[in-house]
């Protein structure tokens, strides 16, 4: 059978919830089933991406460290949207680590392209 | 078609566990197939033995149990989600020393592979109670 690909949408902020941990705890588990994954971070997930975060003081993991592996499991799919970069003021090729940008267009295409949905 | 939900959502934190079981028993009256439903994150809530809602409110452990029941589902709770939330089966309880497990009978504990595993075999996968 073919792998069917994955895509797995992140919209929280890094601390707010367990959320990014988890979404990227899903995508490693879908790497070690060689299902091709995508990871698109939305709204407040985007500040995920923020560069030089110390999480340490909080007792929480750093995202850029834990996203920056990804690709090491062949995840190299990694997306926002131009409405989630312009709500907080970001610019792309300041995050890391840098995502590909989307506009809304480009959005709806790649939900329809994936009947698995993983949202959180 | 072939159905796999995935819940996140716990009891009375929002709709979108109610609207999980809802949806289950509609795909399955329509005559489809739910391959798995894997409770994640807050959603482990709903595997709980020891929820005690009043006689005439609605149990969601209970529903998802005869829901089970009725049509052999497999309800796989998230083993590592699970135990960050006090959600322990016999096993588990016994193995991090606690004083009890509260795991509902008719839920099995188990890894994410069982999600990834579900994405594969299935033709749909839904997400319940996700932006949490």
């Amino acid at each position: 059978m073919n792998a069917p690909e994955v895509l797995i949408i992140c919209r929280r902020a890094p601390y707010a919830s367990s959320a990014a941990r988890d979404a990227i705890d899903v995508a490693l588990s879908c790497a070690l089933f060689a299902l091709p994954v995508t990871l698109l971070l939305l709204d407040d997930a985007v500040l995920q991406l923020l560069p030089d975060q110390q999480s340490g003081g909080i007792g929480q993991k750093n995202p850029n460290a834990m996203l920056g592996v990804l690709p090491m499991y062949d995840i190299d799919r990694l997306y926002t949207s131009t409405q989630s970069l312009a709500l907080h003021g970001l610019e792309d090729v300041r995050l890391d680590p840098a995502p590909i940008v989307l506009d809304q267009a480009e959005i709806r295409a790649l939900l329809a392209r994936h009947p698995r949905v993983i949202m959180l | 078609m072939k159905f796999t939900l995935v819940v996140h959502c716990a009891p009375y934190q929002g709709a979108a566990a109610d609207t999980a079981l809802r949806f289950a028993r509609a795909l399955l009256a329509g005559g489809h197939e739910l391959y798995r439903v894997f409770f994640y994150r807050e959603g482990v809530h709903n595997a709980s033995a020891l929820a005690s809602p009043p006689r005439d409110e609605h149990s969601l452990p209970l529903a998802w149990q005869r829901l089970a029941q009725e049509y052999q589902l497999d309800l796989v709770v998230c083993v590592a989600a699970a135990l960050r939330r006090g959600i322990l089966d016999e096993n588990e309880a016994k193995r991090h020393e606690k004083p009890a497990a509260n795991l509902a009978s008719g839920f099995e504990l188990s890894g994410l592979g069982q999600l990834s595993e579900a994405l594969i075999q299935s033709d749909r996968v839904l997400t319940f109670g996700g932006r949490g």
